[in-house]
């Protein structure tokens, strides 16, 4: 070949180096289908792998690609002397030649010089990735900055005590901005999270959290970085389909580690999906995606869905048949493609266009993209427990039911999910008939009041009777007062109580006695030390506090105990016959008795009850008073635990007075107050950021609901304590249904209480404060019961 | 206030960090705008109320946001909604040239694609049969 050897750039396409390039370049198409084909053929045996293998397979795969090709190009390039020779224009073609049959094999030499026609296309087509690439990043900074705000303080926080909970040590920063229509992470020494605004107020609590915790997945994995280091691979074999087939596995597989990380630790599969559902949703009118680019080269269509499949791990039925019967093909195809390549690779040095156009069309068809197969549900399952267990304690360690074990933890919001595999449905329904046998009775009445939860859920994990004997005998083998001697005095005198219990406070032709008020608190704390009984009602004088003055009242009972573990001393107990029908009920309301007073609570909307207690100490408060210290009702009969076992008269005063404060505080402070009032009490959420109370801090309350309504909360207490904890459940429409106040004991780590609701969705406000704080915290979980 | 306000040109940062807070709250005093920003940890130049005020002051003569004076606390409201705004933001150059792109390198739990309605539909499917099947 002669050449009129006229500029540089000839001089350069010639030299070594470029045929090096071409050489590298052509070779790269074999050795990425080869590549590219492993990897299949690894997918296709770790189908049912855990997502973080496949994750590393393909991130493996895709890092040999430019390693290959590296080292194609090294072994290429002709031994060091002739590189000095590079610079220097030659434009002898003689001489050329003459240092070519030096170095190089002659054929190779020949082919390669037509082969270096493709080294400047493939610099040319690199510098335009790099440099959409690099404006691609000016405008991910750019998304930082722009229309950003901060996010509110609690949630800042939360993102924070969570990133630490996760060893994330760079600070992570949570901003609400305009431009992002869904939630994004940038950055990768300062990352910073962008929620799009409305996300952080517009989702329920435990929907963000499952979101915030997928963003903090990917901080935590410096995704972003190996991403970027991705772009970079993909800009610089551009050319080739099978990195860019590759780049999208490592994707999906991305974002199903993060899936699984999330679901490792929020339990609740659900909530997850639905909060994607939402987001997706949500997006707004802005199309970027919907124009194609160069980055989506593989089809993502169907990607969230898969997600979402594979999340409720209900894939197994429709998603999987597809990925199956693709990936098989696609590996033989590649396979095939890179054996032949490989065969005919003289033709293809000669003519190195060709072969590209013929991969490429081999190349995966979009639907190929090797979506992850959907993992067993069980492994998301059984991951949970071993997380949780280790926080466990006591000796009842192994029996604990996972969802427990969760809550013990306490990080997230959980919502208890019922059993998602048939196996585990079964056992389910094998037990509750196993327990209709004197077991369940044992459980749900002779022991109703007096079994922690721990035990409750131990004893509801056993599945023999054997066990189950075994487990009543222990039970009371650990309150025996003298396990030494035969008699357990304290089962006996429990039975006693039960029994006094069922004859003397049954009302008529209703419940029996142990299920009522004073029955419970009977069983729970023995015989008071006064009884003060007015069973006919009628007159009474109320007390100065009260507004004084003399009122009638319905028939009530007031107990006296000098003390009750766990709630003081000198606890007074009121029970009320407001139906007169023998059924006293428990109130922790003095006002409850007084038959002239009685509005229905919910009627009585919170502002009025906060405008009346903003002036406190005034008689006319004190009679406004009753609906902000509503008495707890328990909704249907599933016995209460540890909570009502507490509830106790001085609790409502303090609550009222609590809620007052915080309105009182929040009334001063804002003058504007009818505006904004209807929000404060539309969503209690904002409530507790504009009354100035903080979030729970490191830890944040949960919810955990259990098949029958009952649901059992988790308040975190960290400081030194003891705390008041307080907090009421309503439905969507503001009706109050429940309250609690209570004193934690000092050292106590978390609060926990029950409730029982009916169907339906509810929003708990609870708040706690130590009497050395100024402002206590409070937190809004909003959750369904089915 | 002038009868017709010209449309308003882009917010700066600082007001739309107001804006913000305006979409959130909805109408509200410059005091409550002013402690919603210092509650969220803010850049100092909007953490002085006087700075706040301002702003909004400004922010009224341009148009951004509407000013009613009936009751003695002024309350501010946005003009705009926010996906106005948004548009009006997104158009900038850069951004429309390579917005979409840079979300392909920022992370995310939703991947850069937007599902398909048919897609949407399906996924909700799922979950709606996931509830059943968990009943």
């Amino acid at each position: 070949m002669s050449m009129p050897v006229t500029s540089s750039f000839d001089i350069w396409i010639h030299s070594a180096v470029a045929k090096a390039l071409g050489l590298a370049l052509a070779h790269f198409v074999w050795e990425g289908a080869a590549i590219a084909a492993i990897l299949a053929v690894a997918l296709a045996i770790f189908r049912g792998s855990s997502a973080r293998l496949r994750y590393a397979l393909a991130c493996a795969a895709l890092a040999a690609m430019p390693i290959a090709f590296g080292v194609t190009f090294a072994v290429s390039l002709p031994p060091s002397p002739t590189r000095i020779i590079i610079p220097i224009p030659l434009p002898e073609p003689s001489q050329l030649q003459f240092e070519s049959a030096l170095q190089a094999p002659p054929e190779s030499w020949k082919l390669s010089s037509l082969a270096a026609w493709a080294a400047p296309l493939w610099l040319a087509g690199v510098a335009g990735f790099l440099l959409y690439r690099f404006a691609s990043w000016m405008a991910a900074q750019r998304l930082r900055r722009r229309g950003t705000c901060a996010a509110p303080k609690e949630w800042s926080r939360y993102v924070a005590s969570l990133a630490a909970q996760l060893n994330i040590s760079r600070p992570v920063a949570l901003l609400e901005s305009y431009l992002a229509e869904v939630p994004m992470v940038i950055g990768y020494l300062r990352p910073v999270i962008l929620a799009p605004i409305g996300m952080l107020a517009g989702l329920p609590l435990n929907q963000v959290e499952a979101i915030l915790l997928h963003e903090l997945a990917h901080i935590r994995r410096a995704d972003y970085l190996i991403n970027l280091m991705q772009t970079m691979i993909e800009s610089l074999l551009f050319y080739h389909p099978a990195v860019w087939w590759i780049s999208n596995v490592v994707r999906a597989e991305r974002e199903n580690c993060c899936d699984d990380f999330v679901l490792a630790r929020n339990a609740d599969p659900r909530a997850y999906a639905t909060a994607l559902l939402s987001m997706e949703q949500n997006r707004r009118g802005v199309d970027y995606a919907a124009e194609p680019r160069a980055m989506a080269l593989a089809a993502n269509g169907g990607h969230l869905l898969k997600r979402v499949r594979r999340i409720l791990g209900t894939s197994r039925k429709s998603a999987t048949p597809d990925s199956n019967l693709a990936i098989g093909p696609v590996a033989l195809a590649i396979l095939g493609a890179g054996i032949a390549v490989a065969a005919w690779q003289p033709e293809i040095v000669k003519k190195s266009e060709v072969p590209k156009s013929e991969i490429a069309q081999v190349a995966l068809p979009p639907t190929a993209k090797a979506q992850s197969e959907p993992q067993p549900t069980q492994g998301t399952i059984s991951r949970l427990p071993e997380a949780a267990r280790s926080q466990t304690i006591k000796e009842l360690q192994p029996l604990i039911d996972r969802a427990h074990a969760v809550l013990n933890h306490a990080v997230l919001v959980a919502q208890a999910q019922p059993p998602q595999d048939q196996q585990k449905k079964q056992q389910e329904q094998k037990l509750r008939q196993e327990l209709e046998t004197p077991y369940r009775k044992w459980l749900n009445e002779d022991v109703a009041y007096i079994i922690t939860d721990t035990e409750r859920k131990a004893f509801q994990a056993l599945t023999t009777d054997n066990d189950r004997e075994q487990f009543i005998e222990q039970f009371w083998k650990r309150r025996d007062p003298t396990p030494d001697t035969e008699r357990n005095e304290y089962r006996e005198e429990h039975y006693r109580r039960i029994a006094y219990a069922n004859e003397r406070f049954a009302p008529a032709g209703g419940i029996p006695g142990w299920k009522t008020d004073r029955g419970r608190i009977y069983i729970s704390y023995g015989p008071p030390d006064e009884i003060e009984s007015h069973p006919s009602g009628g007159s009474y004088q109320r007390p100065q506090a009260q507004g004084g003055g003399t009122t009638t009242t319905y028939p009530f009972e007031q107990w006296r105990y000098r003390y009750i573990e766990g709630m003081g001393t000198n606890i007074i107990l009121e029970f009320v016959d407001s139906e007169r029908n023998g059924e006293y009920r428990m109130t922790t309301d003095p006002s409850q008795k007084d038959a002239l007073m009685q509005i229905p609570q919910s009627l009585a909307p919170p502002e009025q009850r906060g405008r009346g207690r903003g002036a406190r100490g005034a008689p006319q408060a004190a009679a406004a008073g009753p609906a902000a210290g509503q008495p707890m009702q328990i909704v249907q009969g599933v016995p209460p635990t540890e909570l009502d076992r507490r509830r106790a008269q001085e609790s409502a005063q303090f609550f009222a007075d609590e809620l007052a404060a915080l309105r009182t505080k929040y009334t001063e402070e804002h003058p504007d107050v009818v505006a904004a009032k209807a929000r404060l009490d539309q969503t209690l959420r904002n409530e507790a950021a504009i009354a100035n109370t903080t979030g729970f801090g490191s830890k944040h309350s949960g919810v955990l609901i259990y098949p029958g309504g009952r649901v059992t909360f988790v308040i975190p207490l960290d400081g030194p304590g003891p705390f008041y904890v307080y907090g009421q459940v309503r439905t969507p429409d503001g009706t109050l249904i429940a309250g609690f106040a209570d004193n934690s004991n000092a050292g106590q780590l978390n609060y926990v209480g029950t409730f029982t609701l009916k169907p339906g969705s509810y929003t708990l406000w609870a708040a706690r404060k130590a009497g050395t704080e100024a402002e206590g915290a409070s937190e809004t979980v909003t959750f369904e019961v089915k | 206030m002038s009868e017709k306000p010209k449309e308003p040109g882009r917010p700066t940062d600082a007001e739309l960090e107001i804006l913000t807070v305006l979409w959130s709250l909805g109408p509200s005093t410059v005091r409550a705008v002013h402690e919603a920003l210092r509650r969220r940890k803010t850049s100092p130049s909007t953490t002085q109320y006087t700075t706040v005020l301002k702003i909004m002051q400004i922010m009224a003569e341009k148009g951004l946001v509407r000013r009613n004076e009936k009751q003695r606390a002024h309350i501010y409201e946005p003009r705009r909604s926010r996906e106005w705004t948004q548009k009006q933001l997104a158009g900038d150059l850069l951004e429309r040239a390579f917005g979409g792109s840079a979300r392909s390198l920022v992370m995310g739990a939703l991947s850069v694609r937007k599902a398909s309605r048919d897609d949407l539909a399906e996924i909700r499917k799922a979950i709606d049969e996931y509830e059943k099947g968990a009943k």
